[in-house]
């Protein structure tokens, strides 16, 4: 009968109404691929032109790019290390080594920055790898764990005449 | 008289709060108290986004260093672990009221629907008629 037709027609439709205005509150705050960036850009804050030959504690710059796409506030410490080719640094290894340098960067969802560093190395040799590590603060715990985003740098780097 | 003027002089400036200046360690410590802060706003369902970007100028001023800069970021600091709690509490309120708001809108559209399978057919076919009351049958 047409009855049933209307009434049913009539009942979809309250359902998509009342799905339509669920939805946004289920959805608001669900991240897909939680994710967040780093990034190392050269002097002139752009990717290339890195420093390859340099001296011991000669000072240069670059270029720190942090983005978070986690779904919350993030605050982030970026930690800069000195290794060589025999270091083992990977996604799920920090480098075991001593800390040259440290930024903190604290950023909102869905936010970027890009901030200007000086470094400078405190010793020489070749082949010297500038490894720059994302580690992230867990306030459960309340410590900076590694958060699996690294870059490194070759460097060559010399003794001061 | 100006014996008694310098020893007031003197009394006043031994009588002056020092005030101790912050530390790199401190401040640090400071920022990760009042990120935490922000974090339980945040999960609560306040909005502090404008708040974790004043921690990050804090941040920045404590990465270059020296007692103003320091001074600078304990102040910050120190403002935004204040406003933290207040954020909590009014992200908890408007996500109460968006469930209440929710909640109203599918009662609605439940009475609504029960309105429909109840007296829908009537409903319907007065407004058809209404619709239709100009026309005429005729004898083709």
């Amino acid at each position: 009968m047409i009855d049933d037709e209307v009434k049913a027609l009539a009942l979809v439709l309250i359902g998509l109404m009342a799905a339509v205005a669920v939805y946004p509150i289920l959805a608001e705050s669900r991240v897909v691929e939680p994710f967040s960036e780093l990034g190392v850009l050269g002097p002139n804050g752009k990717l290339g032109d890195y420093p390859r030959e340099l001296t011991t504690g000669q000072p240069f710059n670059l270029y720190l790019y942090v983005g978070n796409h986690e779904g919350r506030s993030e605050y982030y410490r970026v930690l800069v290390k000195m290794g060589d080719q025999s270091s083992n640094v990977s996604d799920a290894v920090a480098l075991n080594a001593p800390v040259v340098a440290s930024w903190d960067i604290l950023l909102p969802n869905e936010s970027n920055s890009t901030i200007p560093i000086i470094l400078s190395l405190p010793r020489d040799g070749l082949n010297q790898r500038l490894v720059f590590e994302l580690h992230r603060f867990e306030p459960d715990v309340k410590v900076f764990v590694y958060h699996q985003r690294w870059n490194q740098l070759w460097m060559n780097v010399t003794a001061p005449k | 008289m100006r014996k008694l003027f310098l020893l007031l002089v003197l009394l006043l400036a031994l009588s002056t709060k020092v005030v101790e200046a912050v530390s790199v360690e401190d401040a640090r410590s400071e920022l990760t108290d009042a990120f935490e802060a922000l974090s339980k706003a945040e999960v609560a369902g306040g909005d502090v986004r404008k708040l974790v970007l004043q921690l990050n100028s804090a941040a920045a001023l404590i990465d270059k260093g020296g007692d103003a800069n320091l001074g600078a970021a304990d102040q910050i600091i120190r403002g935004v672990a204040g406003q933290a709690k207040g954020v909590e509490v009014a992200g908890a309120q408007r996500i109460q009221f968006r469930y209440i708001a929710v909640g109203v809108v599918l009662i609605v559209l439940t009475a609504a629907g029960i309105l429909i399978w109840l007296r829908g057919s009537n409903l319907f076919w007065v407004a058809w008629i209404r619709y239709k009351r100009g026309w005429r049958v005729e004898q083709a």
